[in-house]
């Protein structure tokens, strides 16, 4: 019997809390509707700083897509010796395209070579007083696309130099080397500028809930004279942090949107003249839910913090 | 119920409001406290709520020693009893019955209660007809007897009352301490401060005289 009134209270204080919640969770709302202004400047101050390393991250990884695809066209000329015959160097391709490293490797005849040469060039009179031709046959390999990383490119290449049918070969691995060092410097400055802002958001919904929890001084007081916790006074200023947090990164997300639209309208021509299919990369659903997850969550964190640091001014 | 033992306050920049207090409040009875302005009767209902710390000395709530209670224990030693100031200290933002709800809600009473419970201590106040309105609204007498509605919704076993008196006119004054007696009668212990000897001097009730920060007979 007694077990069942305990069990009672329980789900009544189970009950009480969660309606507090919900209470606590319209009260939040009815102060931001209520003072509107003052909450949506703050919205858009969260807005615009969070816009900042949403839209570095669109712009980082549009970039990336891009070199993505250079990365793609990433091409190793084999340049073999003078006695390997055309037989041969096709044997060869066939053998290099075999390999997991290689997605196609293509013979080049040595005297289609030239002819290619000869009109890239127009040197039609240079090349006619010649012996004979000069050039060996060739072989054009593409790498995997997947095959990114600067140690495994380079891996490849000395194990294509030490081929002994192989003369030459010409990678340009050190242009590669140093997009990927320039990628990886702009993507330091995204994380630095990303930790920094939200930092600079944190302390922008601390600062407001401080200033929020000065202002209702007196009710705070009254709140606690008539037995509130700690917890119940704090419970509505989280969820101002949380209204904060999510309507910010909403906004952010819009703005983001916004711009990204505009600026595709200009790359579109930009990048047709080039003959590139560059595009910015739009937000996946789960990239946006993420932010607005965090966004809140930072909100309710920050405000956590402000609130209990005031609250030691109670008894 | 409540027992102050050798109860001193200081203060840093106004030193010594209360000195060597020793009270006891018996279960069920009513006291007035009275003094001149000053004398430090604010301060030592603020010790027995809780509000303040003493500097020194031991308050016992039931035998048990109060004096130390962290937070958590404070809220719920608070949700014991009825608090009543002499400036109401209502919130402005909600209506009168919400204002009397408060302490319901804070301390967990069922909400099918609730409604119940509010219109019962409004209608001890005889403010049944107000509780849709504002607390602005309503005259100093009313808005006061809306804070004894609130002090007392939870049925507390101890009312506090800070100068309940002290803005109204001697009539209404009469009013709200009749009132308190009201509920001393069904068994509530109340100590009431005001400085209206005139006023407390009818009920026949005991009257603790503080001067200075010091009780004398």
């Amino acid at each position: 019997m007694k077990n069942k009134t305990t069990q009672g209270t329980l789900n009544t204080q189970a009950i009480l809390w969660f309606e507090h919640h919900i209470d606590s969770f319209k009260l939040s709302l009815n102060r931001a509707i209520n003072g509107p202004v003052a909450f949506i400047f703050t919205a858009l101050m969260i807005a615009i700083a969070l816009s900042i390393p949403i839209s570095l991250y669109v712009v980082f990884s549009s970039v990336q897509q891009l070199t993505n695809q250079w990365d793609s066209d990433k091409q190793i000329t084999l340049f073999l010796a003078d006695q390997v015959n055309y037989k041969q160097a096709q044997q060869l391709a066939e053998s290099i395209a075999s390999k997991k490293e290689i997605a196609n490797a293509v013979a080049i005849n040595k005297q289609a070579a030239l002819d290619e040469f000869k009109q890239q060039m127009g040197l039609d009179s240079i090349t006619e007083n010649l012996p004979q031709n000069p050039l060996p046959h060739l072989i054009i390999a593409n790498p995997e696309a997947t095959l990114s990383d600067f140690e495994s490119l380079q891996a490849l290449e000395s194990e294509l130099r030490d081929m002994k049918q192989v003369q030459q070969v010409q990678f340009d691995l050190l242009w590669f080397q140093r997009l990927q060092a320039m990628l990886a410097v702009i993507n330091r400055i995204q994380w630095i500028v990303s930790i920094v802002l939200l930092l600079a958001i944190a302390l922008i919904i601390a600062n407001v809930i401080r200033w929020e929890v000065t202002s209702r001084h007196a009710e705070i007081e009254i709140i606690k004279l008539v037995g509130a916790s700690d917890a119940y006074v704090r419970r509505p200023f989280l969820y101002s942090g949380f209204w904060l947090g999510i309507s910010g990164s909403v906004l952010a997300l819009i703005i983001v949107s916004l711009c990204s639209w505009l600026i595709q309208q200009s790359t579109t021509t930009l990048s047709s003249l080039f003959g590139s299919d560059f595009q910015l990369t739009s937000l996946s659903i789960d990239l946006a839910s993420l932010i607005i997850i965090s966004a809140s969550l930072l909100g309710v964190g920050a405000a956590w913090v402000a609130v209990t640091h005031k609250l030691k001014l109670y008894r | 119920m409540i027992r102050l033992q050798n109860i001193c306050k200081r203060y840093p920049e106004s030193g010594e409001i209360l000195a060597q207090i020793d009270l006891q409040l018996d279960d069920g009875e009513m006291c007035f406290l009275t003094g001149p302005s000053g004398s430090g009767k604010s301060t030592l209902l603020k010790v027995i709520a809780l509000i303040e710390a003493p500097t020194r000395g031991k308050l016992y709530f039931d035998e048990r020693n109060v004096t130390g209670l962290n937070k958590s224990s404070i809220s719920s030693f608070r949700k014991k009893m009825g608090l009543v100031f002499q400036d109401h200290r209502l919130l402005n933002d909600r209506n009168v019955f919400e204002n009397v709800a408060l302490p319901l809600r804070i301390n967990g009473f069922n909400p099918k209660d609730i409604p119940r419970r509010v219109r019962a201590a409004l209608d001890k106040v005889n403010l049944l007809n107000k509780e849709k309105s504002s607390p602005i609204s309503l005259s100093g007498g009313e808005q006061q007897r809306v804070g004894i509605a609130r002090a007392i919704v939870h049925r507390p076993r101890l009312l506090l009352a800070d100068e309940p008196t002290g803005n109204l006119d001697p009539e209404l004054s009469a009013d709200i301490m009749k009132l308190f007696l009201d509920f001393n009668q069904i068994g509530v212990t109340a100590l009431i401060a005001s400085h209206d000897v005139s006023l407390i001097t009818g009920f026949n009730k005991k009257i603790l005289n503080l001067d200075n920060g010091r009780l004398v007979n």
